[in-house]
């Protein structure tokens, strides 16, 4: 079954050659650099990629909540036609917790220990509808009981050192969507979490999908639910994206060296939890890229003249994308050596 | 808040005293040579030495002492001083109330100014008012408190006559003279308090600032008023509120030197000179009073401490 959208909808989300830097002792230019991708709406994206290549980073600008020190140098992201870049602190405001949600991976210190949960859940109609702390917690209730948490009306008064890890990412997601947002961010949301509950999760993301249409841009290590649940694929490497495509497209012919190594890393059976020790060699260090294509240390053809310059996206048939000179001229790419 | 939290904060104050006492007894026991002769002095007669030793008690068997003295304390009976002869209680009673009024003022000042001054400088790390914060902070901890307390009698008892140099007055004489005769020593004290306070509360907030539940608050749409309000400060308090507790019992030891240059007729001016007068009882008596005061003070901010934290509140 696939949720995919007619193609032709106006993007919710359109991030377009979004650029991030670090300031500090050491400025470090480009730790995201040329990020485009969109999420149309009810759509849902996975953003992919090994530990540190910058999808969190990439999700705390959609917020405009990224770490001091670090800045926006250029691009643009728009949601729902807005330029985000373009908005006040106040405007963001505005817009976070009410069209764009967001779920992080750890549910336990993502929720304050000192706050009840309905009133976590309330708080963001109460910011952005103004409902008074009373109406806000009657309506808390009904999306605890819509999250799939038994006795709603009792566990309002819970703390969330009360529940269980799939109940407090259950209270995550209640509040993500409490003012029914457009689209909901999701950080590795269900990593910290067993394997049965991780499905669980995944099934309440997926009804909330196909009953009130909300997008998601779903950041996650784990191919499996990739397959699974999303419709288009984000692959990064190294702050960069390197490959855009639908999931059948990515998973039957995957175009770029790196992400063939991400599929042939999967094995057939078990569950993939980090996709890190599966590539020969390391995700270089901010602020020490190579100068060319950024997966040239690691990639079997590189060397190869045209990788030692900086690449570029190029457009492939079926709105697919690719940042590799040598997929883009259409050569056969292999996947770079597993460690034995 | 759970009841098996409660009894055993309560139990915990109980040993605590328990403890004490016994050290507090073992004091008599353990002065080098004869405690009868200590107390008597080097050229009292042996009948004076024999007369003392009686009524220390020092001629019974040591379990009978100890639970004829622990009997007497649980109906308020601290025996009787050796110099004045007067019962230790009235003593006390007499001394304690110019050492309490110093060291809550002292409280009040130290939580009135460190707390906001830290709070407001980990809400504004890096900023003018946080280096000004953690200047004074590091004068205040640095400026000892007899000096500070000279200073301010100097400049605001002698240069100008605004407030009475020395001693205390009740506060039946009224709130403003109270007031008038506490506010140096209780300042004096309270300053380094303060100024601890301040560091910590910074670390605090600076500390829970990190926290990924704020990012979420924020991620909901909440604005820094907001999320002081309703996340910072709640989560904030529960470790300065611990730190609280520590300095109380800081600020009674301290107010022993405060009452010498502030001429304070106190519970640190008796224990001064029950020492110098070898008053034993005098001195049992003050010390358990200040580890009752402690183990009260600490059974308190138990209390505030598991009100605020809802890991201990709920079951
Ligand atoms: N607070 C920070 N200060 C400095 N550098 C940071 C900080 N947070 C992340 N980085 C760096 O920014 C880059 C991108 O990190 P990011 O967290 O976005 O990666 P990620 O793809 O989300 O990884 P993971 O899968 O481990 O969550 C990394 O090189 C990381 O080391
Ligand atoms: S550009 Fe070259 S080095 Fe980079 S991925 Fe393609 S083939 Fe490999
Ligand atoms: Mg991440």
């Amino acid at each position: 079954m696939s949720l995919a959208p007619p193609p032709s909808r106006e993007p919710l989300l359109a991030v377009s050659d979004l650029a991030i830097d670090l300031a500090g002792e050491t400025v470090q230019r480009g730790l995201i650099h040329d990020v485009s991708f969109t999420v149309a709406p009810g759509e849902s994206v996975a953003l992919i990629g090994e530990s540190g290549c910058g999808k969190t980073m990439t999700g705390m600008a959609v917020l405009g909540l990224l770490p001091r020190g670090f800045t926006v140098s250029s691009g643009s992201i728009r949601l729902g036609g807005r330029d985000l870049l373009a908005c006040s602190e106040r405007e963001l405001r505005s817009v976070r917790g009410r069209s764009l949600g967001a779920i992080f991976q750890e549910p336990m210190s993502s929720l304050d220990p000192t706050m009840r949960v309905g009133d976590q859940i309330a708080e963001a109609r109460r910011l952005h509808l103004g409902e008074s702390r009373k109406v806000a917690r009657a309506r808390a209730e009904e999306l605890l009981d819509r999250v799939g948490i038994a006795d709603a009306a009792r566990r309002l008064d819970s703390y969330p050192h009360e529940l269980s890890g799939g109940m407090q990412q259950r209270v995550m997601i209640a509040s993500a969507i409490a003012c029914d947002p457009d689209l909901v961010l999701a950080d590795e949301p269900t990593t910290a979490l067993d394997v049965t509950i991780q499905a669980e999760i995944l099934e309440l993301l997926r009804e909330l999908r196909r009953e009130q249409g909300i997008a998601v841009l779903l950041v996650t290590h784990d191919l499996g639910v990739v397959a699974d649940f999303c419709d288009r694929v984000v692959v990064m490497y190294a702050g960069t994206v390197v490959e855009r495509a639908g999931v059948d497209e990515l998973f039957a012919d995957p175009a770029h060296p790196y992400t063939r190594a991400l599929l042939d890393a999967v094995p057939q059976t078990g569950h993939p939890r980090t996709l890190l020790p599966v590539i020969q060699g390391r995700v270089p260090v901010a602020g020490r890229f190579p100068a060319g294509c950024r997966f040239e240390p690691r990639c079997p053809h590189g060397g190869d003249e045209r990788c030692l310059a900086p690449q570029h996206e190029t457009a492939l048939p079926g709105a697919r994308s690719v940042r590799c000179a040598r997929a883009a001229a259409g050569e056969p790419v292999t996947r770079p050596a597993v460690p034995a | 808040m759970k009841p098996t939290y409660v009894l055993t904060r309560i139990g915990g104050g109980l040993v605590v005293l328990w403890l004490v006492s016994l050290l507090t007894f073992a004091l008599l026991q353990l002065v080098p040579g004869d405690a009868a002769q200590l107390v008597a002095g080097d050229n009292a007669s042996p009948e004076r030495v024999e007369e003392i030793r009686r009524q220390l008690g020092l001629d019974q068997p040591l379990i009978t002492q100890y639970l004829s003295w622990l009997g007497g304390i649980l109906h308020g009976d601290l025996g009787n001083s050796v110099f004045t002869g007067d019962p230790v209680t009235a003593a006390i009673l007499r001394a304690a109330p110019a050492t309490l009024s110093i060291t809550l003022v002292a409280l009040i000042i130290a939580v009135a100014i460190g707390v906001p001054a830290g709070i407001v400088a980990g809400l504004r790390q890096g900023g003018w008012i946080d280096r000004a914060v953690s200047l004074l902070a590091t004068v205040g901890i640095a400026m000892p408190g007899f000096w500070v307390g000279m200073l301010l009698i100097l400049l605001f008892a002698l240069t100008n006559p605004w407030l009475p140099a020395t001693g205390y007055a009740p506060i039946s004489d009224g709130i403003g003279t109270w007031l008038s005769h506490i506010i140096i020593p209780a300042t004096a004290l309270g300053l380094a308090t303060g100024a601890e306070l301040a560091r910590h509360a910074r670390g605090c907030v600076a500390d829970v600032l990190e926290r990924p539940y704020i990012r979420t608050a924020r991620a909901r749409g909440a604005g820094s008023f907001w999320l002081i309000r309703h996340h910072v400060l709640r989560n904030a308090a529960i470790p300065v509120v611990t730190v609280l507790g520590l300095q109380a019992g800081r600020l009674l030891g301290g107010s022993i030197v405060i009452e010498m240059v502030c001429g304070v007729d106190g519970l640190g001016t008796l224990a001064i000179n029950s020492i110098l007068q070898r008053d034993l009882p005098i001195l049992q008596g003050y010390v358990l009073l200040a580890a009752a005061v402690v183990v009260v003070v600490n059974l308190v901010v138990d209390g505030v401490y598991g009100w605020l934290n809802p890991k201990v509140r709920t079951s």
